[in-house]
């Protein structure tokens, strides 16, 4: 947010100064942005030629959509009903994607140029390691640059988890339902993360953390530490801090 | 519409009036027919000043106030759901009924679900995979819904409508204005009793974001994953809405607002405040409290 030119721009006094700021930035960005995504749509281009490959074994339910270009698809897999996987996703064997979840949908991050806002094009793709397993009505978002958002080896997702561009979410973590992981979170394996948790962009949990349910998570998580509240603080202090009140 | 234009079958006017919306007490609407079931609502009538007529049994119908239009029902709930219903097949009340157009310039997806009535969908829009988008929704131009989001979903209504039979056909409006895009698995709700669900331009919807009936968001607002706006809220320009965060029912945020990821908010929020914590508050205030935890 520091270069958010709307809160550099709020800090001036004199408004004509301001004014012109505050243009002069939106053209920047505007061109700076537009730049980017004709770049960045020449890439896909190139990176997405393939043809989707499927592997042995896999079923794809009739009314699952995958895109017929960019694909990678191991075998054994079981992808569920009205599911729909993007161009530059890359599923490992023996993974399962449940109903209505969407893999390698479009990342989030907008840019405010004067009385626009415009989307950053992302190119990367999203990776599911082995045995992975993601619940239904899930979002997983392509990585912004080139690199991937990646779900780990035996990771298990719920329901309606959102996990953003260029995340990172280590081995055998748990997250349950309505949780939602920000943009270039760093997890470690062996995670757990409760129900209806959120975890801010950027934010680094080490291996063996808890985040119980509710939570939200604004700082990093230290490894085996156990964290609540919103925002969340390491559990025993949020304990004592409601017994302190009652 | 006045209350004698409904036939006499379904309501009996005592006082003739004009009206220009249905709606509960204490919701939104402007000159709005309504009803109370039961007397202990008769305050919460006093107070509600966008009420034109009312629909009453005739226990309750002696107190109300002489100034407002008046119709004598065994059953209000019943008799506004009836003409509710009337008004949506009979009339014009709600809006004309059109077979859906789709512009050519638009892309549709093929497994995309676009209802044959009541849509229109703008030059450049773009309708991904399995996208739902159902009758009474318009797209201005260059909308772009992403795959499993479904647009136009009725209201649900609270459980006491849940005897009535036949139920409250939706016969309000989403309007989603040019250069939105609602990303992956979004909801947005059309509300029942008229009214219209409003997006308003270049407007950025996350995945997994729900967006209530009647719910107007500004221009250029920010809506980030997972957030949830419910009935009736009402979001200024240039607003960011974290992650996570739920914003009640009927809260006003002013533009430039800034609401902090995970914020459950109940009280309206001024034009460039920032809010955080659950139940929300002055950030500035948030963080000191925080500092006292930690």
């Amino acid at each position: 947010m520091r270069h958010d030119p709307f809160r550099i721009a709020a800090s001036i006094r004199n408004p004509s100064i301001k004014a012109s700021i505050q243009t002069a930035y939106g053209i920047l960005e505007y061109c700076r942005t537009s730049y980017g995504n004709s770049r960045a749509r020449k890439s896909i281009r190139s990176t997405e030629r393939f043809a989707t490959e499927v592997g042995q074994g896999t079923r794809i339910h009739p009314t699952a959509y995958v895109a017929p270009k960019g694909v990678r698809i191991g075998g054994e897999c079981r992808i569920g009903p009205r599911a729909v996987v993007m161009g530059g996703s890359f599923i490992d064997d023996h993974v399962t994607i449940g109903p209505r979840s969407i893999v390698g949908s479009e990342g989030y991050i907008c840019k405010r140029c004067l009385t626009k806002v415009i989307p950053v094009v992302h190119v990367g793709g999203v990776q599911i390691r082995k045995r992975a397993r993601i619940g239904g009505n899930c979002c997983i978002d392509k990585a912004v640059d080139s690199s991937n958002t990646v779900i780990g080896e035996e990771t298990v997702l719920g329901d309606f988890i959102h996990v953003a561009h260029n995340a990172r979410i280590g081995s055998r973590c748990w997250i349950d339902s309505n949780s939602m992981i920000a943009g270039y979170v760093k997890m470690g394996d062996e995670i757990t993360i409760e129900a209806n948790a959120s975890i801010s962009n950027r934010v680094e949990i080490g291996e063996h953390a808890a985040v119980l349910s509710g939570s939200v998570v604004t700082k990093n998580v230290d490894a085996n530490q156990v964290v609540s509240g919103n925002f969340a603080v390491d559990r025993r202090k949020h304990e004592a801090y409601l017994a302190g009140r009652s | 519409m006045r209350l004698s234009d409904i036939p006499r079958n379904l309501a009996m006017p005592v006082r003739d009036c004009d009206f220009h919306s249905l709606g509960f007490i204490g919701r939104s609407g402007a000159t709005k027919l309504s009803f109370i079931d039961d007397p202990s609502q008769l305050p919460e009538l006093k107070n509600d000043t966008h009420v034109a007529c009312v629909i009453a049994n005739e226990e309750s119908a002696e107190s109300i106030d002489p100034r407002l239009g008046l119709c004598i029902s065994e059953n209000p709930k019943r008799t506004f759901v009836e003409i509710h219903n009337w008004l949506a097949r009979e009339s014009e009340f709600y809006g004309k009924s059109f077979p859906s157009r789709v512009d050519r310039k638009a892309v549709v997806h093929p497994t995309a679900f676009v209802a044959s009535d009541c849509v229109e969908v703008g030059p450049f829009c773009e309708i991904g995979p399995n996208a739902v988008i159902l009758e009474r929704v318009v797209l201005g131009e260059g909308v772009i819904v992403r795959p499993g989001s479904v647009i136009g979903v009725d209201q649900t209504l609270p459980p006491r409508f849940a005897a009535v039979k036949p139920p409250p056909t939706a016969s309000g409006w989403v309007e989603i204005h040019r250069y939105v895009d609602v990303h992956a698995n979004c909801c947005i709700n059309k509300p029942i009793f008229g009214g219209r669900t409003e997006i308003g331009e270049f407007t950025k919807l996350d995945n997994l974001v729900e967006i209530g009936p009647n719910a107007r968001v500004g221009k250029r607002c920010l809506l980030v994953a997972a957030c949830a706006l419910a009935e009736d809220a009402e979001i200024g320009n240039d607003v960011w809405i974290g992650p996570n965060s739920t914003v009640s029912q009927g809260i006003r945020v002013g533009d430039g607002a800034f609401i902090t990821i995970g914020a459950v908010v109940v009280n309206d929020v001024s034009a460039g405040q920032r809010v955080s914590g659950n139940f929300a508050i002055d950030h500035d205030k948030f963080i000191a409290l925080m500092r006292r935890i930690r």
